[in-house]
């Protein structure tokens, strides 16, 4: 871990963040009305502290859901670049090591997403840490630590005692808002700590032996199709386009789409390269766990657990990668 | 291309040419940039062409790489954007964002016979590259050049006004053939596959380009192989829904390759390494 930590009290990360909401958006768990979720908040009291994960992902505060990217005015086309600023309190060690992993998808391949560049640019990210595992997760066996990440700017430790939390600052913007925010910063003396994987979840075999060798069909013949899972990963980045007249003016707008659906990759020919649901399913699955690996040198999937827990139909991606596991030796 | 791949550049349609004569629905657009930019490509890229407020979608450059005033794009009218792209008329505006993926290896080709299989608006991808070898600069770098374009009738070939100018090139032949027999006809009848059976090349000294429909690439692949032609001298460009063109919205991902960046050209053995998923 990067030095110096200090130690910082709850009430001081209130009063922080309330600072910050001055003239960013902060988004930190709150109650959406049934779930916990990463909210956009305009009061720190409606912060949920505590040891629960969000239900879905922050990805979208990245990667809008839907976002207007392109304009068409006088006859010309203009990009609509986010210029907003924002602040993401509370995001969980597995969602930080997705976001990085998302990150280097859109920002380190041979082209730059400009669209999601800007929003993660303008976006201070406060991690926090995990005390328990969920049910349904599987961070550690996904090598994810669930005590720590550095891929943001500042990370709080797991809260101890008396409300006080460590905080590391991992980036010039995390460093600058302690110290301006934070009065009288408390040192400690950041031993680190080690974290030490359980087995670890991942899938040694080529593009082939993946295709021919598993039963895809068996595997994964509950799925439904739903798509759900690609919405609430925080790593899936699956999109289309669509253009819209609105009033006259015309704008592109961009869309999660998922690779479950069986449109996705429909020609106007009416050809389906990935017609069947368990070619779907597999093409989700070695996507995350072979081809961002290659193309990436990380998994795309940071066992966070929540397509475990929100599959309609029990669908478990770590059951099915601990099959294909066995079913590869 | 500017910053953000995702901004297109705005293009007027300076002419439109009708290709096919049979159902009318295939139509060339020879685009002009606003501002009198132009658009650098080599063989075998595409563009993403859009009507503002209707969509976008993926075409290949169909014109000279070495000429590029104007850009050339043959529409075939399949669904709701090509309606709308063939509705349009010359002096509209369309939208480009490109040049997308990779390119035919022109300089590899060097030095060798080049055997062109195209059917239908198979031909249109092929364009660039056809011509590109043939233009002055070029053709000593190639030695013969064989062209077999196939059409369901007479009525369906694309380009039809040229191929008398590249038959009357050196050491290039272009051989016609339609499905099925025609009053008037003088040229072949067949499927391409039984024509390539009767052609005569060195498997060593040539390279096969093919695009068509599927059906068409299977087959004539299937007999260049069985006649002795390796797979890495048989190329062809693939067609997915390529719709971002920067190999992140994932619809024409197979396997840890996306066909908008990696592709669309690939030979045989690149596509043997790939799951069959296209």
């Amino acid at each position: 871990m990067a030095d110096p930590a200090v130690m910082i009290s709850k009430a001081e990360i209130l009063k922080m963040l309330a600072e910050l909401m001055k003239d960013a958006t902060v988004f930190a768990p709150a109650s959406n009305g049934k779930k916990l979720d990463y909210m956009p908040v305009r009061n720190v009291e409606d912060i949920v502290f505590g040891d629960d994960i969000p239900y879905k992902s922050p990805k979208e505060i990245f990667f809008p859901r839907t976002e207007k990217i392109i304009t068409f005015k006088d006859g010309d086309a203009e990009a609509e670049i986010s210029t907003e600023k924002y602040v993401l309190f509370g995001a969980r060690p597995c969602d930080l090591e997705a976001l990085d992993i998302m990150r280097k998808v859109f920002t380190e391949g041979r082209f730059k997403d400009p669209f999601f560049e800007e929003r993660y640019n303008n976006t201070l990210i406060i991690g926090v840490g995990c005390v328990d595992k969920k049910p349904g997760c599987f961070c550690d066996e996904r090598e994810t630590d669930m005590g720590y990440s550095d891929k943001c700017d500042l990370f709080l430790g797991a809260q101890g005692a008396e409300d006080y939390f460590q905080a590391l600052h991992l980036s010039e913007k995390g460093r600058e808002t302690l110290g301006r925010y934070i009065d009288g910063l408390r040192t400690f003396q950041n031993t680190g700590h080690e974290f030490k994987p359980a087995h670890t979840l991942s899938i040694d075999a080529t593009e082939e032996e993946l295709f021919d060798k598993i039963d895809w069909e068996s595997l994964v013949e509950t799925c439904q199709g739903c798509g759900m899972c690609t919405y609430i990963c925080p790593t899936c980045h699956c999109f289309g386009f669509k253009d819209v007249d609105e009033g006259g003016c015309a704008s592109r707008y961009r869309n999660w789409d998922s690779c479950m659906f069986p449109k996705f990759t429909l020609h106007a020919s009416g050809h389906n390269p990935r017609e069947e649901r368990h070619e779907r399913y597999r093409q989700r699955f070695a996507h995350k766990y072979l081809y961002v690996k290659k193309n990436f040198g990380a998994v795309a999937c940071t066992g966070c657990g929540r397509c475990v827990r929100a599959c309609p139909a029990g669908v478990n991606i770590k059951a099915i990668a601990e099959k294909i596991g066995e079913d590869l030796q | 291309m500017n910053d953000n791949p995702y901004l297109p550049l705005k293009a007027e349609i300076q002419e439109i040419i009708q290709e096919t004569t049979s159902d009318l629905d295939v139509k060339t657009y020879r685009l002009k940039f606003a501002g009198d930019r132009k658009m650098e490509f080599m063989p075998g890229q595409f563009v993403e062409l859009s009507v503002a407020g209707t969509g976008e979608a993926p075409f290949g450059f169909a014109s000279n790489p070495l000429r590029n005033d104007t850009i050339d794009i043959s529409i075939k009218r399949t669904g709701t954007l090509t309606d709308v792209i063939h509705a349009l008329k010359e002096g509209d505006t369309v939208f480009v964002r490109g040049p997308f993926g990779n390119t035919f290896p022109v300089e590899k080709l060097e030095g060798n016979d080049i055997l062109y299989i195209a059917g239908g608006i198979g031909l249109a991808p092929l364009r660039p590259l056809i011509t590109y070898m043939l233009e002055d600069v070029n053709r000593s770098k190639y030695k013969k050049i064989q062209m077999l374009i196939a059409a369901r009738s007479s009525k369906d070939f694309i380009y039809f006004r040229e191929y008398e100018e590249w038959r009357g090139m050196k050491d290039t032949e272009v051989t016609l053939t339609i499905d099925n027999e025609e009053e008037g006809w003088n040229e072949n009848v067949g499927f391409p596959h039984n024509l390539v059976a009767e052609m005569t090349f060195d498997m060593n000294k040539t390279y096969a380009v093919l695009c068509g429909p599927p059906i068409m690439i299977k087959f004539v692949s299937q007999k260049l192989i069985e006649m002795g032609m390796s797979l890495d001298r048989i190329y062809t460009t693939l067609e997915m829904r390529m719709t971002c063109g920067v190999g992140n919205c994932g619809k024409c991902n197979i396997g840890h390759k996306y066909v908008c960046v990696d592709g669309p050209v690939f030979n045989l053995a690149e596509l043997g390494e790939m799951p069959d998923e296209y």
